[in-house]
């Protein structure tokens, strides 16, 4: 703003008050100057009455459920950007130079040539004899990809010429594959704890936490449960994965994450499991959270429990190991 | 909100959960300010995961000396005008604007029955501003910002800020006193 104009100056002045830009003497100048210049006073009263009706600090209100929605599909982007697909690396590179014809001949040698060196039958995933130790490292989701199974999807017409049929496209290539084995197969485990951060269908989600349970003292499932439960949109399967990480509570990490859905989810199911879990060892950073539920919580239970607790806390604080037990 | 030193340069390392941590810290208010920016709520979701994807992809290169957070809010205004561009290229605001408009909540000051006529009051009116406008306006009044940080992400002069905000002021004032009558 070019302050050449006595108007102009006002409105920047006002603007400077409402702000805050003034310092203690400059608004004594400023209210003094109300007093004598009928303008600003006019211009400020004009614009002070806005901050009746929106005060300064006024944001949209969000609710913690779709605080909790947008994180998980921003996550979910955040990690599925962290590195190019294989697919769309070859895509983006063979689109560039070479031929359709070539790039799908390419592909089948390529393809024919990771068969012949996958057919070791020790390291299949398909085999029923499953021991952790007896399986190579994993190559990931392409590991059970079959060579006849392939659906274009996505496919993306870029530009075309209806008067010769010239065309440029983009497409990928998908396969459903259908897998038999263990959880405790790293590649197997590896692909379906990926999923359970990523997959999109709720049903899915819950039928992984489901079948994680007994297997959560592993650390990549445990990882995972733990992302569910602070991440996960849907409160079923946030629950699925509190009830299994609970019988883990004394480790660190998911003491970290119980006591993060203590104070932030939205399901009360899950606060109480989280209370619970994290009640039976008590240490000081705990203290201070029951503190503010026996207070704040909305919950009944949680609150009642908490105030007991600090009730009694006090006298079986075992100094010894920095832990309360009740 | 500034995030601890470690957390940003493990996330510039490409750590996703180190970058989450950061986000986490940040979240509603970058939320709010999203909402703010999107000429229509449903659009406000849409701004705020693409700007934090830009911001995680852009991490590497921000420099340690500067402060985090007018970095992050200067990439979430780009996106939005970015968002806004994108859209009115593909010409889809005709179809937004036929279907029914429920806008963003915003807590009132009084608790009264008119309260969520009012606050869409609040959304329409700044959604009327121009994109300057509502940019000077969001960052100083909502997410009260100074005009010097305003200017700095708005990449103008203090006088400019200045001058948008008073317009919006003006503005969003009639407006709202009109619908008040």
């Amino acid at each position: 703003m070019t302050n050449h104009t006595p108007e102009q100056k006002r409105e920047a002045w006002v603007i400077d008050y409402l702000y805050g830009e003034l310092n203690d003497e400059q608004k004594a100048v400023f209210e003094h100057a109300l007093e004598s210049d009928e303008q600003l006073k006019q211009l400020y009263e004009k614009h002070s009455s806005l901050d009746c009706l929106l005060p300064k600090g006024t944001k949209p209100l969000i609710s913690d459920e779709r605080l909790q929605g947008v994180r998980w599909t921003t996550f979910r982007g955040v990690r599925q950007s962290q590195k190019p697909s294989f697919l769309s690396y070859w895509n983006n590179l063979w689109r560039i130079q070479l031929p359709i014809k070539v790039q799908l001949t390419g592909m089948a040698l390529m393809f024919l040539v990771g068969l012949l060196i996958g057919i070791e039958p020790e390291v299949s995933p398909f085999n029923e004899n499953i021991a952790e130790n007896n399986f190579s490292e994993s190559t990931g989701p392409w590991e059970f990809v079959q060579n006849d199974d392939y659906k274009i999807v996505d496919m993306n017409l870029d530009a075309y010429d209806k008067d010769n049929g010239e065309v440029t496209f983009s497409f990928a290539l998908a396969s459903q594959s259908q897998v038999r084995g263990n959880i405790t197969n790293p590649s197997i485990r590896r692909l379906l704890t990926q999923s359970l951060n990523t997959e999109s269908r709720d049903d899915v989600r819950l039928q992984l936490t489901d079948l994680f349970g007994k297997f959560s003292d592993n650390q990549e499932i445990k990882a995972a449960l733990i992302f569910a439960l602070v991440n996960d949109p849907n409160p079923g399967v946030r629950y699925n994965a509190i009830e299994h990480l609970v019988t883990l509570s004394e480790q660190k990490e998911v003491r970290q994450a119980l006591m993060y859905a203590l104070v932030n989810d939205v399901n009360t199911g899950i606060r109480v499991e989280a209370f619970l879990a994290l009640t039976e060892n008590i240490d000081k950073e705990l203290m201070d959270v029951i503190r503010n539920h026996s207070v704040d919580d909305a919950n009944t239970f949680i609150r009642e429990r908490s105030k007991r607790l600090l009730e009694n806390g006090a006298s079986s604080y075992n100094r010894g190991n920095g832990a309360l037990s009740i | 909100m500034e995030p601890q030193q470690h957390l940003i340069e493990a996330a510039q390392r490409g750590s996703a959960s180190a970058f989450e941590q950061i986000i986490i810290g940040v979240e509603r208010p970058m939320l709010a300010l999203a909402a703010g920016l999107a000429s229509h709520p449903d659009e406000a979701d849409d701004i705020y995961q693409e700007a934090i994807i830009n911001a995680y992809r852009a991490l590497p290169k921000f420099r340690l000396e500067s402060q985090f957070s007018t970095w992050l809010y200067r990439i979430f205004v780009n996106t939005a005008l970015g968002y806004k561009r994108k859209l009115s290229n593909k010409m889809s605001r005709g179809l937004a604007t036929e279907t029914e408009y429920h806008g963003e909540q915003y807590p009132c000051p009084t608790q009264e029955v008119e309260s969520a006529q009012l606050s869409m009051a609040i959304h329409q009116a700044i959604r009327c501003l121009s994109e300057k406008e509502r940019i000077a306006f969001v960052l100083c009044h909502q997410q009260e910002l100074s005009i010097n940080q305003a200017a700095h992400i708005m990449s103008c002069t203090e006088g400019s800020v200045k001058s948008y905000l008073f317009r919006a002021r003006d503005k969003l004032r009639k407006m709202l006193h009109e619908n008040q009558r």
